[in-house]
């Protein structure tokens, strides 16, 4: 079929990375936003905006508020009626349902405090015995009192999701495209480094003189292999993180028995207990619990505060509450879990030091969501997802202009899925963010509204990418890459000035005056984001006069009669 | 010292250990001192030596700022912006880097 290894190695890497490379575009991109996730929470729900804080008590602040927390009602009605034992009688009431289990989390990154419920069914049907109800919740975690958490968070609950998941839900099917793409992403790495012939001599090379083809072959040369590394450890951490859950989820299925059997050996031998004993207990101080994990993580040598935390068999003598440590200080997730009797404070358990597996499989999954606090690391993996939005973004390009000059039939539309993809996304994500700011807080349904315009942005984006292509079937430029590109200008001014006017914190505040600096590096970026983008324009506007000029100057002219003589 | 400092002496030895990477290679060291004469084999080695010794001192000073962890990821996404603003001067700036080249 093709006449060298290399050859079939350069149609492996285009049409994997031409097929999956707008999925991966969008994984890189969003990705690339969600190390900053939390601060766009901050820029998109105003009342959020104060700083970070430690763990709060849990005794005088999250108690008192878990206590008066309710099932959520949209969970309960989706899950009771599968959770619940018929035979048993009629269900138990939403309100009288009783609390199994507490967790709480912070992150240095996060001001707000996730906190919540898990309600356990009163009669189970048979296998559903482990399931409970959820009931979550948000406070501020300087006074304890509850947030509204009907605003979406446009950056953990949006960007991020829609980075691994595609925002499909439906059946996982997301999930899975998105471990497609990055086994995709694996092999055309691999298929890119055969097929890059002078791999080490041209590691540097970008000539940005050269024609336009070539430059465009340069540096997607250069953002491919100067990122190497990055790239397939993020390819590859992101298949690790779901292969136990999502994509091979045999502990939960074929291996279930032995899961169970597994859970009940490990209760036996930690001293951990896996079931409830029927006795009530009260609840010991966890505010001296928590002060005793801190000076056992300080005697070895690893001081920190409290990450996470559960109590779990709430108000049952087998009660017991589970701390683990914050590990914003280790590329590892949190860990160095100390587990206390729940009705006496005693230590029962303290997790022993992982195991190599366990350690690896910790290190690999804790390098790519970061959870770290390491300012320029966080800064430097934008610029790795960056770079992977450029290589794919100049594959693209390189693609579209070899077989436009060929002048092949389909190019036209490749590149308006292109242009799409890159331009129409950035647009898409900026028009939520406008949107965001313009839309009245108070707004009934103000999350889906936000992600309707999302979409619909991004449709209008691919509207106009097919209507301006026809320019490619003539092989003119096709002006939607400049157009969006004003269009990215526009949204990026725009949303800091509706953030401006919406909330009064503008640069110079949040700045000099009174610095915060999630909302301030979001606006800073925004303001990058239009310079570029109008810089784009301007000189794709140059090139495309360029080419007219060249295509007018190439037209043969007919010899007038008479001239010359 | 503090981490900060010892981050930014990590960032410096990697810039100027690409540097001297990248003018290793004839093409690159053409660029920044047009019509000087084609180094010898052993001005090449010269500096792909030197441009090792710079990483791993990039390397141990990432290690005295953060634990081992942390510190190789600083250190490999450090290259990576190293090589691309290394990339970038001699695309646009080459003659930047001519004292490198003697």
């Amino acid at each position: 079929m093709f006449s060298s290894f290399r050859l079939s190695m350069a149609w492996v890497h285009t049409w994997f990375g031409l097929v999956l490379g707008f999925v991966l575009m969008v994984c890189f991109f969003f990705g690339s936003l969600s190390v900053f996730d939390r601060e766009i929470d901050r820029w998109a729900i105003p009342e959020t905006r104060f700083n970070a804080e430690p763990m709060p008590s849990f005794d005088h602040v999250i108690l008192p508020a878990l206590q008066q927390v309710r099932a959520d009602a949209d969970d309960y009605a989706r899950q009771m009626p599968v959770l619940h034992d018929p035979a048993a009688g009629t269900m138990t009431p939403r309100e009288a349902l009783l609390a199994d289990r507490y967790w709480a989390y912070i992150t240095h990154r996060d001001p707000v405090l996730a906190t919540g419920v898990r309600f356990r069914v009163p009669h189970p049907a048979a296998g559903q015995e482990a399931q409970r109800i959820r009931g979550d919740v948000v406070l501020d975690p300087r006074s304890g009192q509850q947030l509204r958490d009907d605003a979406l968070r446009i950056g953990s609950d949006w960007f991020y999701p829609m980075h691994y998941s595609l925002n499909w839900a439906w059946k996982n099917i997301g999930y899975f495209v998105v471990g497609l793409a990055a086994l995709a992403m694996l092999v055309a790495l691999i298929t890119g480094v055969i097929i890059h012939r002078r791999l080490f001599r041209e590691f540097f090379t970008l000539r940005p003189w050269k024609q336009p083809q070539r430059m465009t072959l340069d540096l997607h040369n250069l953002s491919g292999v100067v990122a190497l590394p990055f790239h397939f450890f993020f390819a590859f951490t992101g298949l690790v993180i779901f292969a136990g859950s999502i994509y091979l989820p045999v502990t939960h299925t074929v291996l279930r028995p032995m899961h169970d059997q597994q859970h009940l050996i490990e209760a036996r031998e930690t001293g951990l207990p896996a079931a409830r004993a029927g006795v009530a207990a009260p609840l010991a101080s966890v505010d001296a619990m928590m002060a005793e994990a801190r000076r056992r993580w300080a005697a070895r040598d690893m001081p920190g505060d409290v990450g996470y935390l559960v109590v779990h068999h709430v108000g049952d003598a087998n009660s017991y509450v589970s701390l683990y440590r914050a590990g914003s200080d280790r590329v590892a997730l949190v860990g160095e879990g100390i587990h206390f009797r729940a009705s006496s404070g005693e230590v029962i358990h303290e997790d022993p030091p992982h195991s190599a597996t366990l350690a690896l499989n910790e290190f690999l999954t804790g390098l790519h969501l970061q959870h770290f606090e390491h300012w320029l690391l966080r800064w430097l993996y934008v610029l790795g997802g960056l770079l992977g939005c450029v290589c794919i973004t100049t594959g693209f390009v390189f693609y579209v202009r070899k077989r436009r000059r060929e002048q092949r039939a389909g190019s036209g539309f490749v590149e308006a899925v292109a242009v799409t993809a890159v331009t129409g996304m950035v647009m898409a994500t900026l028009a939520m963010l406008v949107a965001n700011r313009v839309l009245p807080p108070e707004l009934l349904g103000k999350a889906d509204w936000e992600k309707g315009v999302f979409w619909s942005a991004w449709v209008l984006a691919l509207a106009h990418a097919l209507w301006r292509s026809r320019s490619a079937l003539t092989h003119r430029p096709t002006p939607s890459w400049q157009e969006q590109c004003v269009l990215i200008a526009v949204l990026a001014v725009t949303a800091v000035v509706a953030n401006w006017i919406s909330t009064g914190d503008h640069l110079i505040r949040t700045l000099f005056l009174d610095t915060y600096w999630p909302v301030a590096g979001l606006d800073l970026a925004l303001l990058v984001t239009a310079a570029v983008a109008i810089a784009t324009a301007r000189r794709l506007s140059v090139a495309a006069r360029a080419k007219l000029t060249d295509d007018a100057m190439s037209v043969p002219v007919a010899p007038v009669a008479g001239a010359g003589t | 010292m503090s981490a900060s400092l010892w981050l930014l002496l990590a960032g410096i030895c990697s810039l100027i250990g690409i540097v001297w990477l990248a003018l290793s290679l004839p093409s690159h060291a053409q660029q920044a001192r047009r019509g000087a004469t084609l180094p010898t084999g052993r001005q090449y080695r010269l500096r792909q030596y030197r441009g090792g010794v710079a990483l791993v001192l990039a390397g141990v000073a990432c290690l005295q700022a953060d634990h081992p962890g942390m510190a190789l990821l600083v250190w490999i996404m450090l290259q990576v912006l190293a090589a691309l603003s290394v990339s970038s001067v001699l695309a646009w700036r080459p003659r930047v880097l001519k004292l490198f080249v003697r």
